[in-house]
């Protein structure tokens, strides 16, 4: 058989055509787009780590975990560090199989999407200051945040203010009660993120219904990792993130209020640093 | 008739969208070669095997505007061959052989100067036992081999054509000449 021939009879016999162009770009297109978007994924769940560890609550972990442990065990993004090294393996096999992706080592796909993923992380870090996809993926963090801050017998209370005077607020709790916020230890309400219409998180405790006795007011998006650059563009935030109570009968409260949470005296004593910060 | 033979492959390649001509002088440049490698790599009949290339011939026609011309035409066309060299093992519920001639004198001296064993020292029982250790070996190192000596393709083309990392080709000649020297050990 004269291979030659047989090709370009059958070639002409059954009008062969080459393939078009566009459908091998369109093609390769197809093909990068998975590796892409893993890229893309990779870089929200790294994204996703750094809000969920800039956002634990740092500030007020004393009054809400009772050790450094639960606290790390309760703020861990597991969802999102698995959702980072699901997409990292994932890479390798969607970029195999573009045009000249065989070309590259599983070494150079990893460390190549990696520093991809964290780049680009970071900047979505810096860009959704909210971290809207957070709240997407799993849920808004004020809901889960929710269950932590609406607890006023345990001494932590979250809301809305709604009034400013002189020594009270009046503040929307979660649940939509109305609280009248007794600041008169602070000697004023004058901070920069004690306004109207803002979002604020208080330890302290209830005497008399619907009455909450302030000893330590954060503002509410506070909770970032110690020493992280302030992205908050609506008020300048006070060197100080934590105004508190310089009435001395706050001390035994807030120490009352760790204690109850660490459920460990011993624990509880070789931590009772001085709480009240004297202006 | 336009002049081809001065036109490089990739040349060629080009030109083949436009005109059959081109093509059929490539496919006359590497018929018979790739022709030798499906015999070679199977236990197909010579019908067979003309039936393999020719669809071979047939997809890369099809497929020419993909052809990458940064990429040698020949490791393009082996790549093709080999893809439906794998289809048709697939069909035949068969697995890739590697039939050897008493032609490959000189590639067994190649392989076993790779191996040091001296060419003095060649017996013919060693090749015989070279042929045999290779004809057992997993297909993966069976096909490297294949293409580094049989077919004396650099690491490069063995990469273009079998589409894996120019290391991975390293690291599986590396491990099926430690496999041969091992089996030649024991066979001794």
């Amino acid at each position: 058989m004269n291979i030659p021939q047989t090709i370009l009879n059958k070639i002409k016999g059954e009008n062969i055509k080459p393939r078009a162009r566009w459908y091998f770009v369109m093609k390769h297109l197809a093909l990068w787009f998975p590796g892409v978007l893993v890229t893309i994924l990779g870089a929200i769940s790294f994204a996703g780590v750094l809000f969920a560890f800039t956002h634990a609550g740092w500030e007020y972990r004393e009054f809400v975990y009772p050790s450094l442990m639960d606290f790390f065990l309760a703020v861990v993004p597991f969802v999102w560090i698995i959702s980072f090294t699901v997409f990292g393996s994932l890479i390798v096999k969607a970029l195999r199989t573009t045009h000249k992706g065989y070309r590259l080592s599983v070494k150079k796909i990893l460390l190549g999407s990696i520093v991809a993923s964290l780049v680009l992380g970071v900047c979505i870090f810096y860009v959704d200051d909210a971290f809207k996809v957070d709240s997407i993926i799993r849920y808004p963090l004020h809901v889960r945040e929710q269950g932590v801050w609406s607890s006023p017998e345990e001494g932590r209370l979250a809301g809305l203010i709604e009034e400013k005077y002189e020594d009270t607020l009046e503040v929307r709790g979660m649940d939509n009660t109305l609280w009248t916020i007794d600041m008169s230890g602070f000697g004023s309400t004058t901070f920069p993120f004690v306004e109207k219409g803002e979002s604020i998180k208080i330890v302290g405790t209830s005497t008399v219904e619907g009455v909450f006795v302030a000893c330590a007011v954060f503002p509410w998006d506070i909770g970032r990792f110690p020493g992280s650059p302030i992205k908050n563009n609506k008020h300048i935030r006070p060197q100080i993130k934590r105004e508190q109570n310089n009435n001395p009968n706050c001390k035994v409260l807030l120490d009352n209020i760790k204690k109850h949470v660490s459920g460990d005296a011993k624990k509880s004593m070789k931590e009772n640093k001085p709480m009240i910060r004297n202006k | 008739m336009p002049e081809t033979s001065n036109l490089t492959d990739e040349e060629l390649a080009k030109l083949s969208v436009s005109d059959t001509v081109y093509f059929g002088e490539l496919i006359s440049r590497y018929d018979k070669i790739l022709l030798r490698y499906v015999i070679r790599r199977s236990h197909a009949t010579k019908e067979d095997a003309e039936d393999v290339v020719q669809n071979s011939f047939i997809k890369m026609y099809r497929n020419i505007n993909d052809f990458d011309t940064t990429l040698r035409f020949s490791s393009w066309a082996y790549r093709i061959t080999h893809n439906e060299l794998i289809d048709w093992y697939r069909k035949q519920k068969s697995r890739p052989q590697l039939i050897l001639s008493d032609k490959d004198e000189d590639v067994f001296a190649s392989i076993a100067g790779d191996m040091n064993i001296e060419k003095e020292a060649m017996a013919n029982e060693t090749k015989k036992e070279i042929e045999d250790i290779i004809k057992t070996i997993d297909p993966k190192y069976q096909e490297v081999i294949y293409l580094r000596f049989f077919e004396d393709k650099s690491y490069e083309e063995i990469a273009d054509i079998l589409q894996i990392p120019p290391g991975t080709v390293a690291i599986r000649l590396s491990r099926a000449k430690k496999i041969l020297q091992e089996s030649l050990q024991a066979y001794s």
